[in-house]
């Protein structure tokens, strides 16, 4: 026994219960708690298949795109393993997270890990320049470091968010089985 | 139309989808028919500069009190202005910061302490500690994450403790936000 509203049922079941097609999209429990976890959340996450093994990027001082290719959580499919993309199902503000488990291999090897937007470095930012983090300066050559990246970003639905690393000195390498790239809508 | 709960708060279907949200305002809570949940309204920011004055150098041996994100892509609640995030209700909130930085040549040994300072008081357990020993000439990044329960009314900054002379940020590679999760 509930409230049909147009497809979502409210219930009392120890709380207030909301379900749509008969899964449960969110609670607001008898303890206060309120969950919204449901399976049809936007939210992926991403790493690297297989045995681990380094993957040479393809030139020295340039952008690269990392591109995970396997999932174990992707909601609606909104991550393309064969592209690299999330693609933000609806307007909201997302939390973007991703590293690559990085290894320099030159003298003065560096990286900038950076989630672009739309195929832009600064696109939907406020910042007149993008958001460059710098790892690995002034390491020694064939040394590693990760690079952990977060950010808070507003997106409208259909635009694409992906993780590039820019290689200085290299090319460089990353080791897939150890890296991931994970989103979730916040609100 | 919609169902109306105690004369303000409302549950109404709105293309396909509900919305929960008080009588006049904006929607708080929208259920899309995929069941996605999602919050149009919800308080919280992105901020950064829209121009670009290259590399600024930090006071040494104090706390730099960073300030200069003059520009939003999202600032809904009313929560910031000026470089400070003003928790419009209590709850717990998301902060993130990152900004590109440089160490100038004679300085090794030398270290920033990034940190989110609350109501003008700066918080031990958010220490960090970035560049220490990164080689005099080169660059890095203070990027830092932290969760806060906060009260209503309670203020968050940004402050970067710089150890040396010249150690300077560039701004225009910043980003300074918050989001209320819960």
């Amino acid at each position: 026994m509930g409230i049909d509203l147009a497809g979502t049922t409210l219930t009392s079941s120890a709380g207030l219960v909301a379900t749509y097609s008969g899964s449960q999209i969110m609670k607001m429990g008898s303890t206060g708690v309120l969950q919204r976890y449901n399976p049809g959340q936007p939210m992926f996450r991403a790493g690297g298949s297989g045995t681990a093994a380094w993957v040479v990027f393809a030139a020295a001082s340039t952008w690269d795109k990392v591109v995970f290719n396997a999932t174990n959580v992707n909601v609606g499919s909104c991550y393309n393993t064969s592209n690299g993309r999330f693609t933000a199902p609806v307007t909201g503000v997302y939390l973007m997270v991703a590293h690559t488990y990085y290894h320099g291999n030159t003298a003065g090897w560096y990286t900038h890990p950076m989630f672009w937007v739309n195929g832009s470095s600064n696109a939907r930012r406020p910042s007149a320049g993008a958001q460059h983090r710098m790892r690995g300066h002034g390491s020694a050559s064939g040394y590693e470091e990760d690079t952990d990246s977060l950010e808070i970003i507003s997106l409208i639905a259909g635009d694409y968010v992906e993780f590039y690393n820019y290689g200085g000195g290299g090319p460089n390498q990353w080791l897939p089985q150890y890296s991931r790239y994970e989103g979730y809508l916040l609100g | 139309m919609g169902i109306d709960l105690g004369g303000a708060f409302t549950i109404a279907g709105v293309s396909g989808a509900q919305a929960l949200k008080f009588a006049g305002s904006a929607d708080a809570l929208t259920i899309d028919t995929t069941g996605r949940t999602y919050y149009p309204n919800q308080i919280g920011f992105i901020a950064g500069i829209n121009t670009d004055p290259g590399w600024v150098a930090q006071t040494s041996a104090a706390w730099n009190r960073q300030n200069w994100m003059n520009n939003t892509s999202y600032n809904k609640g009313g929560g910031y202005a000026a470089g400070r995030f003003t928790a419009p209700v209590a709850g717990s909130y998301l902060f993130h910061w990152t900004v590109y930085q440089y160490k100038p040549s004679a300085v090794q040994g030398n270290y920033v302490h990034p940190q989110f300072w609350i109501n003008g008081a700066s918080q031990p357990t958010s220490y960090r500690l970035k560049a220490y020993f990164t080689p005099a000439g080169y660059s890095f990044d203070s990027e830092i994450a932290d969760i806060f329960y906060l009260n209503a009314g309670d203020y968050v900054d940004i402050y970067v403790y710089s150890s040396a002379a010249g150690i300077s940020l560039y701004q225009a590679h910043g980003l300074f936000s918050g989001f209320l999760v819960g």
